[in-house]
């Protein structure tokens, strides 16, 4: 009752028995790693069927091998090709053609491939098939975990590859891995430089990945309790790596998006009148807006790097003042990228902290600033004017607000009873407990109800710096929301009411203030973040945190701008033939350095001197079309050639007495009897 | 050194017809002091040129007819229990001769066959627990029919090893084989072998021969040649490091025996296909039976200088 009958039994007439290729036991196991090793970090993504069905193929596998079953026949692969195909249509729909089917056809086709492993070409077409689709995890994710695990699967597929070529007694897991780990390292000066110099072209990487997939951040709207949520994550956001010194822990304020338009209840953008601006280093060129901001103080440089937002807009320090031409700034302030960022995004940038912007009445529509809708929130907009009227100045009158957040029982909590149609209103009056947006949004509706320009911003406020590279880490749950209000000669002015209830959020940090809180981090379950108060753990998190931002910045972030800044400080001004000329220079190294370690003859074969001499004299008979054949010894040689060439006879009977003396008789050279050699050599190529 | 050479191959020549290549490679390998193993079809006259050696060098010889029925103890010797003295006494087998002529040595068992490979080996036997040495030369002339003959137990390549150099002595020449034919009697011959070496002559040499210089060059080629045959595809195993000494040794009692003091290339090429046939073996051949044409080819594919 052995065997499977879903299998034939009978072998391919093409193909008979001793045709297959019997893979070596040793080489089996490693092939069958190679594979494991490909598929395992797809699994998350894929649907279950499809790790099912790698699975029974590669159990199908080793049963073939063991002899339990035969290899299966024409009609079973057509079947399942065709079973696969169909479900990939069913699982997809749509998408077949997204990268997620693709790997799913790839490591498909690997495991059917397995199935029918004849000889040893379609071995190797598997593990060639292992080294492609080991590259597709990098669609996916760039992390150095992800870097290192990849690193260790090529490792076992080229061990895989060793072992098909080995000898029983090589076969042993240290040595082939040893050999495979130095053909590595070998090629690792060859990856450097391709890696450096190789042409790199953008779209090729911008594949779409997960278009549709959640990920934690700011949104295009506010309304109470979103950013709340945020505070839940502790994903970074952004690195920052100041160019100099950095701003007061509390002036670090990230500007994200501005907010003007307000329905009762949600914060959006509003419609813009002026075109987006660049912002180059040379104000002069600029037209328009921009050349009004009037900026002081002091200046401040730095270098972010985005994770992916899926969005257009992206942080900087207010207000910035030197933004590259992959950004615009739109008259709000907000700085816009023309490309969602899909990809970690780095950027250079430059703000000040003081600033005067758009101190002229004319330049703001009043009356889009101030507008809030008649019947929202009754309570407060009464409760804005009979403030308003006490106080005659708007400075004073912000004041006030604040004041009456500070002195009333107002706090500063994560979880905030949840808000209905009125939120202003209820939260003004009734719970008083609330977040930064809940702040946010009160103030600024009061500022309204005044009559006062006004609006929201939300970005992020503060970040984590890390002592070992100085950089600064900003998290989601630095996310924050602050008010700018316009006044007379003054301009936009930001007024942060958290400030006034949490001070200590503003000054060191929002895990100081909701270190307590329930629902900080509560979605980092798992993450070293949760254990930041073991000193040794936060020391090991941050020195992690430092590797993996010097990974970011200078291997992931090494794109055809850094390539060409790093070509012309080697090579000065970059030019395509330039390009070509370095690469193909390069290329030559390499293949001269292959060539001389395949043609370099092993040591003890640096022949002597004698042997030298002798051998050009040999090679100058051949080029008389007399060669001496291989093998043949000095004395055999002279033997056949007088027979052939009786005139050379005498001369060439001098040289291979004197070699054959030279060369075997004596075991010291003697100097003297080489020249004399070297002397027969010459001529004789001169007279004959 | 020479004119002793000739002269002996002069006289192996009487019974030998035509051979006197082979005649001097025997030659060669017993002043080296190896083992010589002749391997042809039968009726080539192994055993006849085995038996023209012993004779020349006057040594003690015996010969012992390897049968698939002949047990250690039939070489060796046995301990056999003696009443007079109440005490067992050891009875010396045929191996405690200078000279052995082990006839169709594949034939028998592999048990015999390493009881003498062993002698071979060490110089000495061990019965009941007491070591005898065996007389000083002592030389082995192993005879055997090609392997795929039946009734054969090929040697294991480890014990081949063992054998400096294997012979093979081919058809005569067509004017030999007449010469053959017209005498009626031709081993009627071996009794008129005079012994022209000795005993002392051949340890005289052997003494000789590490003085015979190598130089850097020849010991080139020679690494050459052996690094050839463990690189190479179409040797399923390279020449061991004894294999390489065997050679050059070889190659140098063939310089010695052309009185000279220095090997030549031509030395290592005459011995190189009688050292290293038998010790080769091609990728294709699957049966263990190793043709010259491999070290033929080696010769023809690594160059001298």
């Amino acid at each position: 009752m052995r065997g499977f009958h879903f299998f034939r039994k009978k072998s391919d007439a093409r193909l008979r028995n001793q045709d297959y290729y019997r893979i070596p036991r040793f080489a089996f196991v490693w092939l069958l790693a190679s594979v494991v090793s490909v598929i395992l970090p797809h699994v998350a993504r894929l649907p279950l069927w499809l790790t099912g069905m790698c699975a029974l193929c590669i159990t199908g596998r080793i049963l073939v091998y063991q002899g339990r079953m035969s290899y299966p026949g024409k009609q079973i692969k057509a079947i399942l090709v065709l079973t696969m195909a169909a479900l990939m249509v069913l699982q997809f729909g749509r998408d077949v053609f997204s990268t997620d089917s693709m790997v799913g056809v790839l490591l498909v086709g690997i495991t059917l491939k397995l199935l029918e492993m004849h000889r040893k070409r379609d071995v190797l077409m598997v593990l060639y098939l292992c080294y492609f689709t080991i590259i597709a995890e990098f669609i996916y994710s760039q992390s150095i975990p992800i870097a290192i695990y990849m690193t260790i699967s090529i490792l076992v597929i080229s061990s895989a590859m060793i072992s098909l070529n080995q000898t029983p007694e090589h076969q042993s897991v240290r040595r082939t891995l040893r050999l495979a780990g130095l053909i590595l390292l070998q090629s690792a000066p060859l990856m450097m430089a391709f890696f450096l110099l190789f042409p790199r072209i953008s779209p090729l990487w911008s594949v779409p990945v997960q278009s549709n997939s959640s990920v934690t951040g700011l949104s295009e709207t506010m309304s109470p309790g979103d950013i709340g949520d945020l505070a839940r994550s502790g994903e970074v956001a952004f690195r920052v790596q100041f160019n100099g010194e950095m701003p007061p822990f509390n002036e670090l304020y990230w500007r994200g998006l501005t907010l003007d338009n307000f329905n009762g209840r949600e914060w959006r953008r509003g419609i813009d009148r002026d075109r987006p601006q660049r912002l180059s280093a040379d104000r002069q060129e600029e037209m328009g807006w921009f050349r009004e901001i009037e900026y002081t103080g002091r200046r401040y440089a730095y270098n972010i790097i985005l994770e992916p937002t899926f969005q257009n807009w992206i942080f900087t320090l207010q207000m910035p003042s030197i933004l590259d031409e992959r950004m615009r700034m739109r008259r709000d302030f907000q700085v816009e990228t023309f490309r969602r960022v899909t990809q970690r995004f780095s950027y250079d940038a430059t703000s000040y902290l003081e600033f005067a912007a758009d101190t002229d009445q004319r330049a703001i529509p009043r009356r889009s600033f101030s507008f809030i809708p008649g019947d929202s929130n009754p309570r407060a907009l009464e409760f804005a004017q009979e403030l308003r009227a006490q106080h005659d100045s708007t400075e004073s009158f912000a004041n006030a607000v604040l004041e009456h957040f500070r002195e009333e029982e107002f706090f500063y909590t994560l979880s905030p009873p949840l808000l209905g149609d009125a939120p202003v209103d209820e939260f003004l009056f009734e719970t008083r407990e609330g977040f930064c947006e809940h702040f946010a949004s009160s103030f600024t509706y009061l500022m309204r109800a005044a009559g006062i320009p006004s609006r929201v911003v939300t970005g992020y406020q503060g970040g984590e710096v890390n002592p070992y590279d100085g950089t600064l880490t900003v998290r989601q749950y630095d996310a924050h929301a602050w008010s700018e209000i316009w006044i007379q000669d003054r301009g936009w002015v930001r007024v942060d009411p958290t400030a006034a209830v949490a001070p200590d959020r503003i000054n060191r940090g929002t895990d100081s203030v909701l270190q307590e809180d329930n629902n900080f981090l509560s979605d980092e379950v798992f993450s070293l973040i949760r254990l930041r108060n073991s000193l040794f753990l936060n020391d090991l998190r941050l020195r992690l945190e430092m590797i993996d931002y010097a990974w970011n910045r200078f291997v992931l972030n090494y794109d055809q701008e850094s390539q060409f800044r790093f070509f012309s400080n080697l090579f000065g001004e970059v030019t395509r033939t330039k390009i070509i000329m370095v690469l193909l220079g390069f290329l030559a190294l390499v293949v001269a350095f292959v060539a001389f370690t395949v043609f370099r003859q092993p040591a003890y074969s640096k022949a002597p001197p004698a042997t030298r001499l002798y051998r050009k004299f040999c090679a100058y008979m051949a080029s008389q079309g007399f060669p001496r054949n291989i093998g043949e010894t000095p004395m055999d040689y002279l033997q056949r050639m007088s027979e052939v060439n009786p005139q050379w006879t005498a001369p060439m009977k001098e040289i291979t007495q004197i070699y054959n003396e030279l060369a075997f008789v004596n075991t010291e050279a003697d100097p003297e009897q080489i020249r004399y050699l070297e002397h027969k050599v010459r001529k004789f190529r001169l007279l004959n | 050194m020479q004119s002793k050479v000739d002269e002996t191959v002069a006289e192996i020549g009487k019974v030998v017809l035509g051979k006197d290549k082979q005649i001097r490679l025997a030659l060669c390998c017993l002043f080296a002091g190896g083992h010589l193993l002749m391997e042809d079809k039968p009726g080539m006259g192994k055993t006849t040129l085995s038996q023209a050696l012993a004779r020349t060098f006057g040594l003690q010889y015996s010969r012992i007819q390897f049968t698939s029925d002949l047990l250690p103890a039939d070489i060796i010797g046995v301990s056999i229990y003696d009443q007079s003295t109440s005490s067992f006494t050891f009875h010396k087998g045929p191996l405690f001769k200078n000279l052995i002529l082990a006839d169709e040595i594949n034939r028998t068992t592999p048990k015999t066959q390493s009881a003498l490979l062993e002698a071979m080996e060490e110089g000495r036997v061990s019965v009941d627990g007491t070591t005898y040495a065996l007389p000083h030369p002592f030389f082995v002339i192993a005879t055997q029919n090609p392997v795929s003959f039946s009734g054969t137990y090929p040697l294991p390549e480890s014990q081949l090893d063992r054998f400096l150099m294997r012979l093979t002595i081919g058809y005569p020449h067509p004017q030999a084989e007449r010469e053959l034919l017209i005498n009626t009697d031709q081993r009627a011959n071996l009794e008129f072998i005079n012994q022209c070496l000795s005993g002392e002559d051949v340890i005289e040499v052997q003494k000789k021969i590490a003085k015979v210089k190598a130089t850097d060059t020849l010991l080139d080629y020679v690494q050459r040649l052996v690094a050839y045959t463990r690189q190479d595809d179409k040797f399923s195993f390279g020449l061991s490091p004894r294999g390489a000494q065997a050679l050059m040794r070889s190659a140098r009692t063939w310089a010695l025996m052309h009185d000279r003091q220095h090997v030549l290339p031509e030395d290592v090429k005459t011995v190189l296909p009688a050292v290293a046939d038998h010790r080769l073996r091609s990728v294709s051949d699957t049966s263990g039976r190793s043709g010259e044409s491999w070290s033929q080819r080696l010769l023809n594919e690594v160059d001298v200088v």
